[in-house]
């Protein structure tokens, strides 16, 4: 063997025997016994510092070939060389005693992958730390959860020490967090020079972890190659072939039936076949497939059947698809005939040939379209609005490229569209290219392109875009690695989507309820890492004390990293300042933070803001600036500045009524002037007065409202 | 030892008298037959219940690895982990076999205790017979073991057949008092050579007859010689059929 080669296997093969299932004796003495082969033929070298991936469908052998590299099981032909020592983690949870203590199954697994006792107790510490289990390691591994004892087993292999490791499945289990735990421990096994050969069904860790791939199918090494190439056609292969779907199809599975209908549909693979596709439609609709009972609906529409086709809609639309729930929603509330009749009332706008109207009415056309025929007329409109550069029907027309609705699937074309409209500015077109490069479902995957168009959607403020720039610079996908710049990008990310943390945690609390632990661990770990939405979360929770043992200390610290990143964080942070100095008035601390909080855009500061102008705290008493606050308040949506600029509103109206009617009581007839409304009803300085005298009178706190 | 431990101390380890459940089914076994045979139904023996431990520890140990679970109950280790597969038999057969030491060290002491005579040379010959049985019993699990692999029914029947085998053994009676084809089987059944050996160490405090020693390592020999042939040709195949 070569001196870089730890695993070699020549011409190896191996079969199963598969034993007649009758029941009882008849086992015995039968003689129906058949060989089905597993590998035939199987041939691979394994360099040092390697780590593979294997991929292929169920039952193609993956577990098998792990065993017999670790030498479980033998091949019946053929040779395997192994050279070093072999840890094979087969089954990550696997021997754990239930009844022992999380330390105590450490140190017998460890034991039982043959490490010195003495040597467990001296690293058991780090095990527990690096498990994350904290005051749980006492506890009986029977009270664990499936997350928990999957971070316990990877904390033990962690510690094992050998130079070759198969693993199996073992990244599927467990959340996030522990996911890219995991796979940062393999690749640093790598880089200290050990190899790694692991299974997976997820191709996203196959691709972010491995640098190479082997795809196991009929019996042999189909493909073998760098990790992105091989999960990329494994994917397409699984997506694209027509046998596999139908295969799937005929097993009963809904959405590979839809897919077996597209592939009749546009004849991919296969002879177009309307009538087939009809009964695949009709088979995945029985199980409720959604988008099989919007295509059929759809069908139904384009045959008149308006009854049939509306009970289908409804039934899509309850099963969670949107286009069905739009029809269905479009049917019930105008009723068809409204539809032609708004359809009639754009489409003559069109006469006066602005691309606007003829964008509104191909959108019309599109979002209300029932048949393909309609559709059509969609793309005509929106092509017309397109000759005259007209930007969003760009976007709308690279879309139906994109979907096929209405056209042949033509991503050339709808990259042709969504560059134009990109190019021109538009927003929601570079991140759409951004999606098709990134995401190699609909095209050959680019990471390049990818990367400069997310680029250029993140520059101008788009939230997901500057989110994925961030995970690609931290990955070093499409472009140089460069964490700075990664944390930079995560920074205006989170400024930008200043709900999406609590969001998150929401979720993911929905998710488990109950298993406060475990959300909770998520978010420390994304704390961490300086996720500045779950630090404020967590603050949050250290401050009340909700899962977490009330630390008010923990709480301030954390805001105050949180704060660094953006607004809402900082307001909080003030708001935090301001209650642990309550005595000596409104610390300038705290303001100066939510100051800086308004320049990061965030609601909640304005409202702030403006009721410190409101109550003459720290700053002079100002209506003015009080109402200014107030209304960039109510516009970036801060409920309490909405509710506060409605009643200014309710009662400026009433006023000008009051006026009108005085006035018309006075003109007589001359009618009333316009003027003062479309001034706004912000500024009526008649305001202003009053509440200057009621600032002696005591707290002013309900000033504007006693008005 | 990490599979010793994990059987022993693992077995046990929610309850608060741990091990010792281990040994309190055949001291519970040994109350009650004591009871009966004493005052119920009395015999003309003494001490009745040292002539019944004696015998009851083997018994149960070598019935319990004569189920044949070992390798069936840790498939896992089998399916999954590189190591060798003697030792996932091993280790059941000697975290059995702790129990009659354990239970050997508890009688001794009451004998001591009770003032009864020991011969020193026969109990010199104790830990040679436990070693033998240890032996004799490593056989017959690994024979029991492979052939259950294959065909489960085995670990069943054997289950039942153990119930049967304490009572062609002379635990509760003496061997002497089987007669006619009942005396057949009992010294047809190789159980009862250890079981004689022990008896004469423990109860008559005498050295073991020569001819049940030289029964012993014949026995211990052939069961382990026989075992290992068949476990080493088979284990190949173990995580195939597992």
């Amino acid at each position: 063997m070569e001196d870089d080669v730890v695993i070699r296997i020549r011409g190896m093969k191996k079969s199963y025997t598969i034993i007649d299932p009758s029941l009882g004796l008849s086992r015995l003495h039968t003689k129906k016994k058949t060989v089905y082969p597993i590998f035939d033929g199987i041939d691979l070298d394994v360099k040092k510092g390697d780590i593979v991936g294997i991929l292929g469908r169920n039952g193609c052998g993956k577990s098998t070939f792990l065993k017999l590299v670790s030498e479980i099981l033998e091949p019946d032909e053929g040779t395997i060389e192994v050279k070093g020592k072999v840890a094979s983690i087969l089954e990550l949870s696997m021997g754990f005693h239930g009844d022992m203590s999380g330390r105590d199954n450490i140190i017998l697994r460890s034991e039982l992958y043959g490490i010195e006792r003495e040597h467990v107790i001296e690293h058991l510490e780090k095990i527990i730390e690096y498990s994350d289990l904290g005051v749980f390691i006492d506890n009986p591994v029977r009270t664990y959860s499936s997350g928990m004892r999957s971070r316990l087993a990877f904390a033990i292999m962690v510690n094992v020490d050998a130079d070759i490791f198969l693993v199996d499945e073992a990244l599927s289990t467990g959340d996030m967090a522990f996911a890219s735990k995991a796979s940062e421990h393999l690749k640093n096994l790598v880089r200290s020079g050990k190899t790694v050969l692991f299974t997976s069904h997820s191709m996203n860790t196959i691709k972010r972890t491995c640098n190479r791939a082997i795809w196991l199918s009929d019996r042999v090494i189909k493909m073998d190659g760098p990790a992105e190439e091989v999960v990329d056609a494994y994917s397409r292969s699984i997506n694209d072939s027509f046998e596999e779907t139908l295969h799937l199809a005929n097993d009963g599975s809904s959405s590979a039936q839809y897919r077996v209908s597209t592939f009749y549909r546009d004849g991919n693979g296969v002879e177009k076949n309307e009538e087939e596709r009809r009964r695949w439609l009709n088979e995945a609709a029985l199980r409720d497939h959604p988008m099989a009972l919007n295509d059929l609906a759809d069908i139904m529409m384009s045959e008149g059947k308006t009854e049939e086709a509306m009970e289908m809609y409804q039934k899509a639309a309850e099963a969670g698809n949107y286009e069905a729930r739009r029809k269905f929603a479009s049917l019930q509330g105008e009723t068809l005939d409204e539809i032609r009749e708004l359809r009639q009332v754009l489409k003559g706008f069109c006469s006066s040939e602005y691309p606007y109207d003829y964008y509104n009415y191909g959108n019309m056309m599109f979002k209300s379209a029932l048949t393909i025929n309609d559709y059509k007329e969609a793309m005509e409109y929106l092509q017309k609005a397109s000759e005259m550069g007209w930007s969003d029907a760009d976007v709308l027309i690279g879309q139906m490229y994109r979907d096929g609705n209405g056209v042949e699937r033509d991503i050339d074309k709808c990259i042709h569209y969504l560059s134009k409209a990109a190019n021109n500015g538009h927003n929601k077109a570079m991140a759409m290219l951004g999606d098709l490069f990134y995401d190699n479902k609909v095209t050959k995957k680019n990471p390049k392109e990818a990367f400069k168009w997310y680029m250029m959607s993140a520059s101008v403020g788009n939230a997901k875009s500057q989110y994925q720039v961030a995970m690609m610079l931290d990955e070093g996908i499409g472009v140089e690695k460069d964490e700075d710049g990664a944390k930079m990008w995560f920074a205006r990310y989170s400024s930008s989507m200043v709900n999406d943390s609590r969001k998150i945690a929401l979720d993911i609390l929905k998710a488990r309820r109950g298993d406060m632990t475990t959300s909770n661990d998520i978010l420390k770990a994304m704390s961490r890492s300086n996720h500045p939405n779950s630090m404020m979360t967590l603050a949050g929770k250290y401050q009340t004390g909700r899962g977490f043992k009330k630390n008010e200390k923990a709480a301030m610290d954390l805001m105050r990293k949180a704060a660094v990143a953006g607004g809402q964080p900082r307001t909080k942070l003030a708001d935090m300042i301001a209650n642990a100095n309550k005595s000596e008035g409104y610390p300038q601390e705290a303001f100066d933070l939510v100051k800086s909080a308004c320049e990061f855009g965030d609601a909640g500061a304005m409202y702030k803001m403006a009721q410190f102008y409101k109550d003459g705290i720290i700053v002079e008493e100002n209506v003015d600036m009080y109402r200014k606050y107030m209304k960039m308040a109510a516009e970036r949506g801060n409920r309490d500045a909405k509710m506060t600029v409605m009643k200014w509103e309710q009662r400026t109206e009433r006023r000008k009524n009051d006026k009108e009617k005085s006035q018309s009581a006075k003109n007589d007839g001359k009618g009333a002037p316009k003027k003062g409304a479309s001034k706004g009803p912000f500024k009526p300085r008649a305001n202003k007065g009053p509440s200057k005298s009621n600032r002696n009178q005591g707290p002013p706190k309900n000033n504007p409202k006693t008005k | 030892m990490a599979l010793i431990r994990r059987n022993t101390a693992g077995r046990y380890k929610n309850s608060y008298v741990g091990f010792l459940w281990h040994l309190l089914m055949p001291a519970l076994m040994i109350v009650v037959l004591t009871i009966t045979f004493t005052y119920i139904r009395p015999r003309p023996l003494e001490d009745f219940w040292v002539y019944l431990s004696a015998g009851m520890f083997p018994v149960t140990f070598i019935s319990s690895c004569l189920r044949g679970k070992a390798i069936v109950q840790n498939a896992k280790y089998i399916t999954k982990m590189n190591i060798p597969r003697e030792l996932v038999v091993i280790s059941s057969v000697l975290t059995e076999f702790l129990t009659v030491v354990f239970a050997y060290m508890v009688i001794i002491i009451v004998i001591l205790l009770s003032g009864q005579y020991v011969n020193w040379s026969g109990a010199l010959m104790l830990p040679v017979e436990l070693f033998l049985m240890l032996i004799f019993s490593l056989g017959c699990a690994y024979l029991i073991s492979t052939v259950t692999v294959f065909i489960n029914d085995v670990g069943y029947f054997m289950t039942i057949a153990m119930r049967l085998v304490i009572w062609i053994t002379p635990t509760f009676f003496l061997a002497s008092e089987a007669k006619g084809i009942l005396a057949t089987i009992v010294w047809y059944n190789p159980f009862t050579y250890y079981v004689e050996v022990f008896h004469d160490i423990l109860y008559y405090g005498t050295f073991p007859h020569v001819e049940y020693l030289v029964m012993s390592v014949i026995l211990a020999v052939a069961m382990f010689t026989i075992g290992s042939y068949v476990f080493f040709k088979y284990e190949k195949k173990f995580p195939e059929v597992l």
